[in-house]
């Protein structure tokens, strides 16, 4: 197993992000923080200690974009989820790592090894 | 021999008239004695005299000879009588001619008997002059008496002229004048049905000329598609000034240019004054058919198309409605995935884990019908916990409360608090207030100060003991709809029943958000 990773969670289905915390959890990895809305997320990313975030791009109509931008600003690699419908990775963003909904916890993990790799 | 000679005798070597072609050879061979007229050698000389008038006379000439109008005549009219003549020499003009019989009739009575002339013209006759057929044809008739010695009529001259042909002429030509007017006529009703049809036309038609693009004909659906602008006689620049920018001048300039016809469909055009007279976005189907004249060289463009902005837009918004549809679909199978997931997770139990997956699955699709009967634009709170009430204690309405002020949720609060209330009754029915005959669950809810308060309240059921373990629904009350809400959410296990107090604030459940 890779070394535990602290892993912040930005989803705005409140089912998703629990089965999302569980998989995570059964990967043997530490959930850092969850936010479902974009001001929760924005808040948390300015000062949560985590590895990784794994946003989806959709927060009940808004793009979680800007926390991104913080989050990446202070080192915190990025994976984002793509949404239903949603639209897809804008600039700065668009070499970044995506994981496709629906996910089981093998993509999830091999979606962390391609970040931390 | 003496030169006494009887007139019979001398009849076939007489020698009047002299010359006078054939009809002279006939004359002077006739036996006259045989008619009123007596035998030749006895004419008088004005009866003579006529005859060789008349025999060299180039154009015809008949005379009618006493009462009964006996005829002689020369070889131009011969000519005239077709296959009557030579038998009409020394007929009775009324037994020569029964065809005409009632003309020669009124001649003899003017000529004859008043000593008058008579002028006919452009006479029509119907005579029988060859193989019995009927034959139309005009004559100008001029007749005039012819005085005997005493100065009486003794006879009639007549000048026949056969003017048929001129008469036919004439009437082909007023044949060709009326055809002519008929047909003017015809297309004239005919351009007028062409305009009308042009005019009433449902789809948009216009004609612009010239490399100015200058409006020749615009019909009223085209009208109409401008906003009633009036644009014959103007170039497109001036009459549509907004469409130069949009490309449409260029394509004219083209079509113009390369004789090609383009082909719009559901082309978008911004109008500063379209259908019903405000500026707009039409979408239109649309041919620039380039028209070439005589030489081939393309003179101007026709325009003709239909508005579908009306069947556009349905399409726009059919095609949002199905990829709704279809992210919707898609949002409900995570959903399912999700809870299958963390149903089956932990599960020590099989059947028991399949009896509540089956139940959160029913909770989610009643949650969804709420939301499909309000057009997918939130729910109200009471709405809620009555969809709960109904399937957690739909036998027993008086044991399950709600009350509280009306209050909207957005879609995805709202499917988050059915799922959550879902756990709390499936709870209350298992080990709380739902599962004797004696306890209640109220739920009271009220909003202060931009906060809303939702109080599950539990009573009268067995004595309640906090689980070693907080399970599925805990977890998903606790963590997740205080996420979705964006609030605090508690459960606690009071002695007398369960207590669930819901705390968030009011815009973030509403859909807004900071």
């Amino acid at each position: 197993m890779t070394r535990p990773l602290r892993v912040l969670v930005v989803e705005d289905e409140m089912m998703i992000a629990m089965m999302l915390e569980d998989m995570l959890a059964d990967l043997g990895h530490q959930v850092a923080g969850v936010a479902m809305r974009l001001p929760q997320a924005m808040k948390l990313a300015k000062d949560i200690e985590a590895d990784i975030a794994i946003l989806d791009i959709n927060l009940d109509g808004r793009k979680s974009f800007p926390a991104a931008e913080v989050l990446r600003e202070r080192g915190v690699k990025l994976i984002f989820a793509s949404g239903y419908g949603s639209p897809g990775l804008e600039a700065p963003f668009l070499e970044e790592v995506i994981l496709k909904k629906p996910f089981e916890a093998s993509d999830i993990r091999s979606a962390l090894k391609r970040v931390v790799a | 021999m003496t030169d006494k000679t009887d007139p019979q005798s001398i009849a076939g070597k007489q020698d009047f008239p002299v010359g006078g072609g054939e009809c002279g050879r006939l004359i002077r061979k006739y036996d006259w004695s045989q008619t009123r007229l007596g035998p030749i050698s006895k004419w008088p000389q004005w009866m003579r005299t006529s005859v060789d008038i008349c025999l060299q006379a180039p154009i015809a000439i008949v005379m009618l000879f006493g009462p009964e109008g006996v005829l002689i005549y020369n070889d131009a009219y011969a000519a005239f009588a077709g296959q009557r003549h030579p038998k009409l020499m020394g007929m009775k003009v009324l037994e020569a001619w029964p065809e005409a019989a009632d003309l020669n009739r009124q001649v003899l009575e003017t000529c004859y008997v008043n000593g008058e002339t008579l002028s006919l013209k452009e006479q029509p006759l119907i005579l029988f002059r060859y193989n019995n057929a009927a034959d139309e044809l005009w004559l100008d008739l001029d007749y005039s008496p012819i005085l005997d010695e005493t100065g009486k009529p003794g006879g009639v001259l007549a000048i026949v002229v056969e003017t048929t042909d001129k008469v036919n002429v004439q009437r082909t030509l007023l044949a060709e004048r009326v055809a002519v007017m008929e047909a003017n006529k015809r297309l004239s009703a005919e351009s007028v049905f062409l305009r009308d049809l042009f005019e009433q036309a449902p789809s948009f038609m216009a004609i612009m000329s010239g490399p100015a693009h200058v409006f020749v004909l615009a019909n009223k659906s085209y009208q109409h598609l401008i906003g009633g602008r009036n644009v014959v006689g103007l170039t497109i620049r001036d009459a549509l000034p907004e469409v130069v920018d949009q490309g449409f001048v260029d394509l004219l300039d083209k079509v113009l240019k390369t004789g090609k016809p383009h082909i719009g469909t559901g082309t978008r055009v911004m109008l500063d004054q379209t259908v019903g007279g405000a500026a707009g976005e039409r979408f239109l189907d649309f041919i620039y058919q380039p028209i070439r004249n005589s030489d081939g060289m393309v003179s101007g463009i026709f325009c003709e198309g239909q508005d579908v902005t009306e069947r556009t837009r349905g399409e726009q918004h059919l095609r949002l409605v199905v990829n709704e549809l279809n992210h919707r679909v898609k949002n409900t199978l995570a959903m399912i995935q999700a809870v299958a997931a963390q149903t089956f997770r932990n599960a020590n139990d099989l059947p028991q884990a399949q009896a509540a997956f089956s139940a959160r699955i029913l909770a989610l699709a009643r949650a969804n019908d709420l939301l499909t009967g309000e057009n997918w634009e939130g729910a109200s709170l009471s709405d809620i916990v009555a969809g709960v009430s109904v399937a957690h204690a739909g036998n027993q309405p008086d044991r399950f409360t709600a009350k509280g002020p009306v209050v909207r949720l957005s879609p995805k609060a709202a499917l988050s608090l059915s799922m959550a209330m879902h756990e709390l009754a499936t709870n209350a029915v298992k080990y709380g207030a739902l599962s004797n005959d004696a306890g209640r669950v109220d739920v009271i809810w009220g909003v202060k100060d931009g906060r809303m308060r939702i109080e599950w309240r539990e009573s009268g059921g067995p004595p309640v003991t906090a689980p070693g373990r907080r399970g599925f629904g805990s977890r998903l009350v606790e963590r997740g709809l205080a996420g979705e809400m964006g609030g605090k959410a508690d459960i606690t296990f009071e002695p007398s029943g369960v207590v669930c107090i819901i705390d968030a604030p009011t815009d973030l459940y509403e859909g807004g958000e900071q």
